[in-house]
C-alpha cells in the first residue's frame, strides 16, 4: 500500500510535474507568438508610419505642383484680362473712358480688390477711379503729393501696413483707402509723371508678380493717356489749320466773286461798247461802199482806192467787234451753245474745203488725215469756227510750199484734233501767253502778220465750252502743233 | 396633382446687368418660345447680380407668371459652358407644379422648429412626393438643424437635394456675404427654400461625386463633439492635421491654412464605412480643435488628395450617372462647389465641357455652391442624407417613360 501510495504520489508528481511543464511550455509557446504578434504590429506600424511619410512627401510634391499651376493660371487670366483691357483701351480718345474702363472683374482677374487712380489737373488731383474705395472717406489731407513725390524718386511703390520706410504713406493709405498691401505706379505723359495708380489688396501680400502687373497696367494706361494727349494736340492743330484754311478760302472766295463781279462789268462793257461801235461802223462802211461803187457821182481813182481802204479796214474792225462779242458772249454764258451728235470728220473737211482756196494762193498743202464717219458731240457751227481760225492761223504763219495738216484721232471716251503746220513757230515764253486776249507774238508782229490776237481766245473758250482742252507744242523755225481734245459725250 | 400637358422645359439666361425688367423679358422671351403651351407653371431662378433688388421676384411673376417660384442667388452662376460673374437664368417649367414653401431664419431654429414649421408650410400636400429641392441661405451650412429636421419631417431616406450658394470671397477668415432666396414674390435672406416635386410623369435623378481619393493612414477620431472633432488618434486634431504639412502658426500660415483645408480636406468614412465624405475645415480653435461644416458619421478619418483630371473625371461621372438614369432628359441643373472651381483654376473650362460631352444636347444651368445636402451617391430611395463639401452634383430631370398613361389619367 504504501509502495502503491509512493506509486500514487509520484503519479501525481508527475503529472502535476507534467501540467507545469505542458503549462510552462504553452507559456513559452504562447510568449512567442505574442513576440510574434508584436513583430508583425511592429512591422505593420513601421509601414503604415512609411506611408505617413510617403503621403507626407506625396503631399508636399502636390502643393509645389499645385503652386506652379495656380501661378501659371493666374499669369495666364492676368494675362488675358490684360490684352482685354488693351483691346478696350485701343479706341479710347477721352481720358474719363480709360478709367471707366477700369472695372472691378479686370481687378479680380488681375488680383487686387481694390483700385485709386488720380492725375494732376492744373495744380489739383483729381480722382478719376476708385473702385472698392470709399471717395468720401478720402479726406482732404490725403497727401497725393506725396505718393507722386516718392514715385518721382522710386519709380514704384510696393508696400504694406508694415513697410516702415513707407511710413509717410501708409498711415493715411491704411485709415482712407482701408488696404493692408498696395502697389503704387506712375502714370506718366511724355516721361513726365502726371498722376498715380494705387492697386492694392485687403488682405493679400503682393509678390513680384503682382508688381509686374501694376507697372504692366499704369504703362498701359499712361500709353493710352500719351496718345490721347497726342490726339488732342494733332485734333486741335487740324481745328486751327481747318479755320485758317475756311478762312483763307473765304477770301478767296471773295476775291473770285469780286473778280467775277468785274469781269462780268467787263464783258457787259465790251458788249455795250462793241454793240455801239458797230452801229456807226456800219454806216461808214455803207457810206464808204456807195461813195466807191459812184452812187453818189464819180469819184477820182485816188480816192476810190482810198474808199476801198476804208471798207477793208471797216471790215477788218467789224469782225474784230464781232470776235469781241463771241468772246464776251461765251465768257458770261450767254451763247447757247447746242451741242448734238454731229459726224466730226466731215466738219474738218468742210472747215478745209473752206480754207482751201486762200491755202492755194498762198501755194500751201492742206492736207486731211481723219478716220471716216468718225461722230463726237459738239457744237457743229462753234467748233468749225474754232478748227477754222486754227486752220487760218497755220495757213498765214507758215511759209509758201510748205504743208498744213489736220490731223483726227479716235479714242475711247475723247478726241484729238491736231493742227499741224510749219511755220515760223512759238516761243517758249509766248506758250503760255497766246490764248490771251490782244496777245500777239513777237514773231507775228516782226513778220508783219496782221491779227488781232483774239483767234486763239476765242477758239480756247469754244474748247472750254465743250468741256475740252487746247494745248500748243511748237519750236522756233520748226512749225507749231495745236491739239484739241474734245470728249466723246 | 398630375397634369393633362405633358412636361416642357426651357432655361434661359440674361447678363443684362443693368435693367432687371430688361433682363426679365430677354429671359421671358426665349422660355416662351421654347414652351409652346405658353403656360409656365415653376421657375426655378439662379441669379447674381451687382446689386440686389427686392423687385426681383415681383418681376418674374409679372412678366412670366408663374404658379410658383424658387431661387437663390449666388457669386457664380454656370449656364451651358460657361461660368458667369453676373446674370439671371430662368428656368421654366410647364406641366410640373412643386410645392413650394420656405422656412426663415434658419440659423437659429432647432431641428424640431425645422420640423414644426416644414409641417405647417405643406399642411398635409406630401402625400405624393417625389423629391426636393431645396435652396438654402449660407447662413445655415454649420446647423444641422435644418438637414435633421426636414428629415423628420420628409422621411429619412427622402431624396432631398439641398444647395447653399457658394461665398463671394472663399475664405473662413471673411464674413458670409449676404446671400438671397426667392420664394415666390419674395426675396428672402437667411432662409431655406425647399421645392417638392410630385408630378408622376416626372424623371428625375441625381448623382454626386468629388473625385478625391485618400491618403496616408487611416486615423481615429478620438474625441469629438457636433460638428468638432477635437482630438484624432490622441492628439489636437488641428496637431494631426497640420503635421501632414509642416504647417506653422505665423500669420502667413493662416492663409496657406485655409489653402491646404481646400486642397486637402477630410474624408470621413460613412458609418458603414462605404464612402468617404469630404469635410473641409472650417477653422482651428485654440485648442486646436478643427470645426467642420457638416456633422461626423464615424471615428475614421483620412487625409484626402485630388488631382485636376480626378476632379473633372468625377464631374463626368456625376452627370453620365445622372443621364443614364432618366428618360426623356429635359435639363440637368448642376450644383458644383466653389472649392472644385478654385483647384482647377484655368482648367475648370475642361469640367464644363467634360459636362457637355455626358449631357449631350440637353441645356444645363446652376450655380456654383457652399455645399450640398444629398444622399451618399445617388438619388436612390435609401441611406442617409449628408451635407456634402468639395462635390459636383448633377440633377437630371426628364420624362416618365409612362407620363402618357398619367395625361390620360
Amino acid at each position: 500500500m504504501p509502495g502503491i501510495f509512493l506509486r500514487s504520489d509520484a503519479i501525481v508528481v508527475l503529472s502535476l510535474g507534467g501540467i507545469i511543464f505542458g503549462l510552462v511550455y504553452f507559456a513559452y509557446k504562447k510568449m512567442g507568438y505574442i513576440e510574434e504578434l508584436k513583430k508583425t504590429n511592429s512591422s505593420l506600424n513601421t509601414k503604415l508610419s512609411e506611408l505617413d511619410a510617403q503621403a507626407k512627401i506625396i503631399i508636399k510634391t502636390d502643393l509645389e505642383l499645385n503652386r506652379t499651376q495656380e501661378e501659371l493660371d493666374k499669369r495666364i487670366t492676368t494675362l488675358l484680362a490684360l490684352q482685354k483691357f488693351s483691346q478696350r483701351l485701343a479706341g479710347v480718345l477721352d481720358k474719363d473712358t480709360v478709367f471707366a474702363n477700369i472695372e472691378e472683374s479686370l481687378l479680380e482677374d488681375l488680383e487686387f480688390s481694390s483700385c485709386l487712380a488720380f492725375l494732376k489737373n492744373n495744380g489739383d488731383i483729381e480722382v478719376k477711379s476708385a473702385i472698392n474705395i470709399r471717395q468720401d472717406f478720402l479726406k482732404e489731407d490725403f497727401d497725393f503729393k506725396k505718393i507722386l513725390d516718392i514715385l518721382e524718386e522710386k519709380n514704384i511703390i510696393v508696400g504694406s501696413i508694415e513697410s516702415k520706410h513707407l511710413l509717410e504713406i501708409t498711415q493715411s493709405i491704411e485709415s482712407q483707402l482701408s488696404l493692408t498691401s498696395f502697389i503704387i505706379a506712375p502714370l506718366k505723359i511724355n516721361e513726365e509723371i502726371k498722376g498715380a495708380l494705387v492697386l492694392g489688396n485687403l488682405s493679400k501680400d503682393l509678390n513680384e508678380g503682382d508688381k509686374e502687373v501694376a507697372e504692366i497696367t499704369a504703362r498701359q494706361i499712361s500709353q493710352t493717356l500719351e496718345n490721347i494727349t497726342m490726339f488732342e494736340k494733332l485734333y486741335q492743330s487740324q481745328r486751327e489749320l481747318e479755320q485758317r484754311i475756311m478762312e483763307r478760302t473765304k477770301e478767296l472766295t471773295n476775291a473770285l466773286n469780286k473778280l467775277e463781279r468785274a469781269n462780268k462789268l467787263k464783258n457787259e462793257f465790251v458788249s455795250a461798247v462793241s454793240h455801239e461801235l458797230r452801229t456807226p461802223l456800219t454806216s461808214i462802211k455803207g457810206y464808204a461802199s456807195l461813195l466807191a461803187n459812184e452812187k453818189f457821182g464819180s469819184v477820182p481813182q485816188k480816192v476810190k482806192t482810198r474808199l476801198e481802204r476804208i471798207n477793208l479796214q471797216a471790215d477788218a474792225l467789224v469782225e474784230l467787234i464781232n470776235n469781241i462779242l463771241d468772246i464776251s458772249r461765251i465768257e458770261s454764258g450767254r451763247t447757247e451753245i447746242n451741242i448734238t451728235k454731229n459726224n466730226l470728220s466731215m466738219s474738218l473737211k468742210e472747215c478745209l474745203d473752206l480754207l482751201t482756196p486762200q491755202a492755194k494762193e498762198k501755194n500751201i498743202n492742206l492736207n486731211l488725215n481723219a478716220p471716216p464717219g468718225l461722230y463726237a458731240n459738239f457744237d457743229k457751227s462753234l467748233i468749225e469756227r474754232a478748227i477754222v481760225n486754227l486752220v487760218n492761223n497755220a495757213i498765214k504763219f507758215t511759209p509758201e510750199g510748205k504743208n498744213v495738216e489736220l490731223i483726227l484721232q479716235d479714242f475711247e471716251d475723247k478726241v484729238k484734233i491736231l493742227i499741224k503746220d510749219q511755220g515760223i513757230g512759238i516761243a517758249e515764253e509766248d506758250k503760255e501767253n497766246i490764248f490771251k486776249e490782244f496777245y500777239r507774238t513777237k514773231q507775228a508782229t516782226n513778220n508783219n502778220i496782221k491779227g488781232t490776237g483774239l483767234g486763239l481766245s476765242l477758239v480756247k473758250n469754244i474748247v472750254k465750252a465743250h468741256k475740252g482742252t487746247i494745248e500748243v507744242e511748237s519750236q522756233i523755225g520748226q512749225g507749231s502743233v495745236f491739239i484739241i481734245t474734245l470728249p466723246k459725250t | 396633382m398630375g397634369s393633362d400637358r405633358n412636361i416642357q422645359i426651357a432655361a434661359a439666361l440674361s447678363v443684362n446687368r443693368y435693367s432687371l425688367e430688361q433682363a426679365v423679358k430677354e429671359c421671358s422671351v426665349k422660355i416662351k418660345s421654347q414652351i409652346k403651351t405658353g403656360v409656365i407653371d415653376f421657375c426655378l431662378v439662379f441669379f447674381s447680380l451687382p446689386k440686389i433688388s427686392l423687385d426681383l421676384p415681383g418681376e418674374i411673376k409679372r412678366i412670366l407668371n408663374p404658379a410658383s417660384i424658387a431661387g437663390i442667388s449666388s457669386p457664380y452662376l454656370i449656364y451651358n459652358g460657361e461660368i458667369l460673374k453676373y446674370g439671371i437664368i430662368i428656368i421654366g417649367f410647364s406641366g410640373i407644379n412643386p410645392v413650394v414653401y420656405s422656412l426663415t431664419n434658419i440659423d437659429q431654429q432647432t431641428s424640431a422648429e425645422i420640423e414644426e414649421n416644414s409641417r405647417k408650410a405643406l399642411k398635409g400636400v406630401l402625400r405624393h412626393k417625389m423629391f426636393s429641392l431645396m435652396l438654402f441661405s449660407n447662413t445655415a451650412v454649420n446647423n444641422n438643424a435644418l438637414i435633421e429636421g426636414s428629415q423628420r419631417m420628409l422621411g429619412k431616406s427622402f431624396p432631398i437635394l439641398g444647395v447653399s450658394a457658394a461665398r463671394k470671397n472663399f475664405t473662413a477668415l471673411q464674413p458670409l456675404l449676404t446671400n438671397y432666396q426667392i420664394h415666390n414674390s419674395y426675396l428672402l435672406k437667411n432662409s431655406a427654400v425647399n421645392a417638392i416635386f410630385r408630378n408622376p410623369t416626372i424623371d428625375y435623378h441625381y448623382s454626386i461625386r468629388h473625385g478625391f481619393n485618400p491618403i496616408g493612414k487611416t486615423a481615429y477620431i478620438t474625441e469629438k463633439e457636433k460638428n468638432v472633432i477635437k482630438t484624432i488618434n490622441g492628439i489636437p486634431a488641428a496637431s494631426f492635421y497640420l503635421r501632414y504639412f509642416e504647417s506653422n502658426d505665423s500669420p502667413k500660415a493662416a492663409d496657406l491654412r485655409e489653402k491646404l483645408f481646400m486642397l486637402y480636406p477630410l474624408g470621413i468614412e460613412t458609418a458603414d464605412s462605404q464612402k468617404i465624405l469630404i469635410r473641409r475645415p472650417i477653422r482651428i480653435t485654440p485648442d486646436k480643435s478643427l470645426v467642420l461644416s457638416g456633422g461626423i458619421p464615424s471615428d475614421r478619418v483620412r487625409i484626402m488628395i485630388s488631382t485636376r483630371q480626378s476632379l473633372i473625371s468625377a464631374a463626368g461621372e456625376s452627370a453620365e450617372t445622372a443621364m443614364q438614369k432618366v428618360n426623356n432628359p429635359k435639363i440637368a441643373i448642376v450644383f458644383d462647389s466653389v472649392s472644385r472651381f478654385k483647384i482647377l483654376g484655368a482648367e475648370y473650362k475642361k469640367e464644363l465641357l467634360e459636362l457637355k460631352s455626358k449631357l449631350g444636347n440637353i441645356p444645363y444651368a446652376g450655380i456654383l455652391s457652399h455645399c450640398q445636402l444629398a444622399l451618399l451617391e445617388s438619388a436612390e430611395p435609401r441611406g442617409s442624407m449628408y451635407v456634402q463639401e468639395h462635390n459636383i452634383c448633377t440633377l437630371v430631370i426628364g420624362e416618365h417613360k409612362n407620363a402618357r398613361y398619367f395625361f390620360k389619367k
